[in-house]
């Protein structure tokens, strides 16, 4: 979380963006879902057969 | 029968961009001067049957230009001989995004190459809920 | 189905036959929001001035013998980021509100205006559509017609609400990762999200461009039908809108026979609640639906999707993240910061996958024409509810409303979504899915099941009726 922490504030700064400290605890814990979801894109790489469609229900916060 | 004498197609060619350039800026005069000017010509409208260069004439004054403007996205151009051509096109109206197709069939007569029948369609149709 | 007059293809027959007057319609609906809708919030404006002089013209045309168009004095609303000319589009947000008038309706509220619909007013949802719910801070919660402790679903929830609710019989809204579906089923209303890039987005304020589509929401199949067909179609002042000409037809008497139906199974049989899974195979059932098909990759193309939407907002948004951060509403914000913080490489994967995915799922319709899955997880949420229980385990409400929608939508299919009536008593929808561009046949179907009584809307229970 410590890593994420560094890369949110120097990814904030490239971006140009004040992020108010009491909102920081959001914002991380929606990038941290962000990057879960990166994470399983990564990992099944570009499906170019069928696939199980077996997979396990997902609870994970986004929109 | 010679297809496609390479002067000829080119000359028809000409006579093709001719005419869309009149449409484009509605050019009336220049649109019935490039239809044969006879009681047998034919112009088949995306919404009208009409008969006779008269009658062709008196629908482009009545037109409306609002949706006129159009890109060929298609041509195909046919020559039969040296005095009988057929043009075919495909089009989409800018403003509307219509799709549509035209067919003409040009005759060189005595006073240079006319178009005696011509068919315009929408590809777009309303779409029927039934 | 119920009365003629509740749906917008019966007021247009009553007022093209001049036995209806679009005036009275357009005062009925305008009377009905006064009364009713302070308890639901679905409306954030309404156009009196405007509804009223287009009823005029409608019932003019109609007195001098000429037809005013296949919606002829159907009252519809739009979802607050359509443009409506002269009407600032807030889009759900505070910052937008600062913003000059539109000076021209979007071009889907041009087309229903054409075609004689009467627009009534501009639509509640989330903050620039960001989330499944219409809990706006600015406007207020958008309340469930038939439970005013529960929400409507989003973010098109104004849309679904309103149907529901009998304030008007059509509305738009626009579906990103489920935003039509989701208030659809939860309002218990009929939803149509067509194919990506079918209907025009011109004048539609976006969230996300490469996923956004221009839905509708109605009481009935033919009103989602008729819509349809006066929406679709390609515009080349939209870079997204599909070169493909128009469907000639739409045959809502059809039936289904010859159509392969299946069940999704697999990811859409797991995860929600046992009314919701039921709701699918009680369906199946009642049709003799016993073939199952398996979506591959749902769960990564959700997380892709997710992705997405997040960075492509962030970056439209980016100029107000800026500037007035604060302004934005608490149940977006930290959304759209942590889009803004996204690495390249993550959103350039899940475009790649999206690609290869959506091959993938045309691949699937080779065998089958539409596909039946589950619309939401659970029904209405209560107003406020941060957690919900699946399968035992605990879920976040909000964004787990469209684990059923938005693998679908990320490979741009066509879905209609159908109500149909719970135990429970809350409406659920179920989703008919089918191949790119085949928006006719789901039609058709939805048709039938409206017809046989298997999906159908209920009536809601309002607070002025």
């Amino acid at each position: 979380m410590d890593e994420l922490d560094t890369y949110a504030r120097a990814a904030a700064r490239l971006a140009g963006l004040e992020i108010d400290d009491a909102w920081w605890p959001g914002v991380v814990r929606h990038l941290t879902v962000l990057c879960d979801n990166a994470a399983l894109v990564e990992a099944v790489g570009i499906p170019t057969t069928a696939g199980s469609g077996e997979h396990p229900p997902s609870s994970e916060a986004g929109g | 029968m010679e297809v496609n004498l390479p002067d000829i197609v080119a000359e028809v060619t000409a006579q093709f961009e001719r005419y869309e350039t009149a449409f484009l800026s509605n050019d009336i005069e220049e649109l019935d001067g490039l239809f044969w000017n006879d009681p047998l010509t034919v112009r088949y409208g995306a919404g009208e049957n009409l008969y006779s260069h008269e009658a062709i004439a008196r629908f482009r004054g009545q037109r409306s230009v609002d949706d006129l403007e159009r890109k060929i996205l298609y041509s195909v151009v046919t020559t039969f001989g040296r005095d009988i051509a057929v043009t075919s096109a495909e089009f989409r109206r800018t403003k509307s995004g219509v799709t549509g197709r035209q067919s003409q069939t040009w005759v060189r007569t005595d006073d240079g190459w006319r178009i005696v029948t011509a068919h315009v369609s929408q590809l777009d149709l309303q779409t029927v809920v039934r | 189905m119920s009365p003629a007059l509740d749906d917008a293809v019966g007021i247009a027959q009553e007022v093209r036959a001049g036995r209806l007057s679009a005036v009275a319609v357009a005062e009925r609906a305008l009377d009905a929001i006064a009364a009713g809708d302070d308890a639901i919030h679905s409306f954030t404006g309404v156009v009196a001035d405007r509804a009223l002089a287009d009823a005029r013209r409608v019932d003019e045309t109609v007195a001098a013998g000429g037809d005013p168009g296949p919606l002829a004095g159907a009252p519809f609303a739009v979802k607050n980021l359509f443009d409506v000319a002269g009407e600032v589009t807030v889009a759900g947000s505070k910052i937008s509100a600062d913003d000059p008038p539109a000076s021209a309706d979007a071009e889907a509220v041009r087309r229903l205006s054409q075609a004689g619909g009467v627009l009534i007013g501009m639509l509640n949802m989330d903050e620039y559509a960001y989330g499944f719910t219409t809990e706006n801070a600015h406007y207020g919660a958008c309340r469930n017609p038939f439970d005013l402790t529960r929400v409507a679903g989003g973010s098109s929830g104004g849309s679904g609400a309103a149907v529901a609710a009998g304030f008007v019989p059509l509305t738009l809204g626009s579906d990103t990762n489920g935003s039509v579906r989701v208030p659809a089923a939860l309002c218990g209303v009929f939803g149509l999200k067509p194919t990506f890039g079918r209907i025009s987005c011109r004048g539609m304020l976006p969230f996300c461009d490469t996923l956004d589509v221009v839905g509708a929401l109605a009481p009935s199949v033919r009103d989602l039908a008729v819509s349809f067909a006066i929406l679709h179609g390609h515009d080349p002042a939209d870079p997204v809108s599909a070169d493909r000409p128009r469907d000639p037809a739409i045959d809502l008497g059809a039936g289904i026979d010859g159509l392969r139906l299946a069940v999704a199974d697999g990811y859409f049989a797991r995860g929600g609640t046992p009314d919701a899974l039921a709701a699918v195979s009680d369906l199946a059932d009642a049709l003799g639906v016993s073939e199952r098909i398996s979506i591959p990759y749902a769960r990564e193309a959700r997380a892709a999707a997710m992705v997405i939407t997040a960075t492509e907002g962030a970056q439209l948004h980016l100029e107000s993240l800026r500037r007035r951060p604060g302004d934005f509403d608490p149940m977006t914000r930290d959304r759209f910061l942590a889009g803004a913080l996204a690495p390249a490489r993550a959103y350039l994967q899940a475009q790649a996958f999206r690609v290869a995915f959506r091959e993938r799922m045309a691949e699937l319709f080779d065998t089958v024409d539409v596909i039946l899955a589950p619309a939401t997880p659970f029904p209405a949420p209560v107003v406020g509810q941060r957690d919900a229980v699946v399968d035992g385990s605990s879920v976040l409400t909000q964004p787990y409303l469209g684990v059923y929608t938005q693998p679908i939508s990320f490979a741009g299919l066509p879905v209609l979504a159908i109500p149909v009536t719970t135990t429970g008593g809350l409406p659920l929808g179920v989703q008919l899915i089918g191949r790119h561009f085949a928006e006719s046949t789901l039609l058709r179907v939805a048709a039938e099941l409206e017809q046989r009584g298997l999906a159908g809307v209920a009536r809601a229970v309002t607070p002025w009726r």
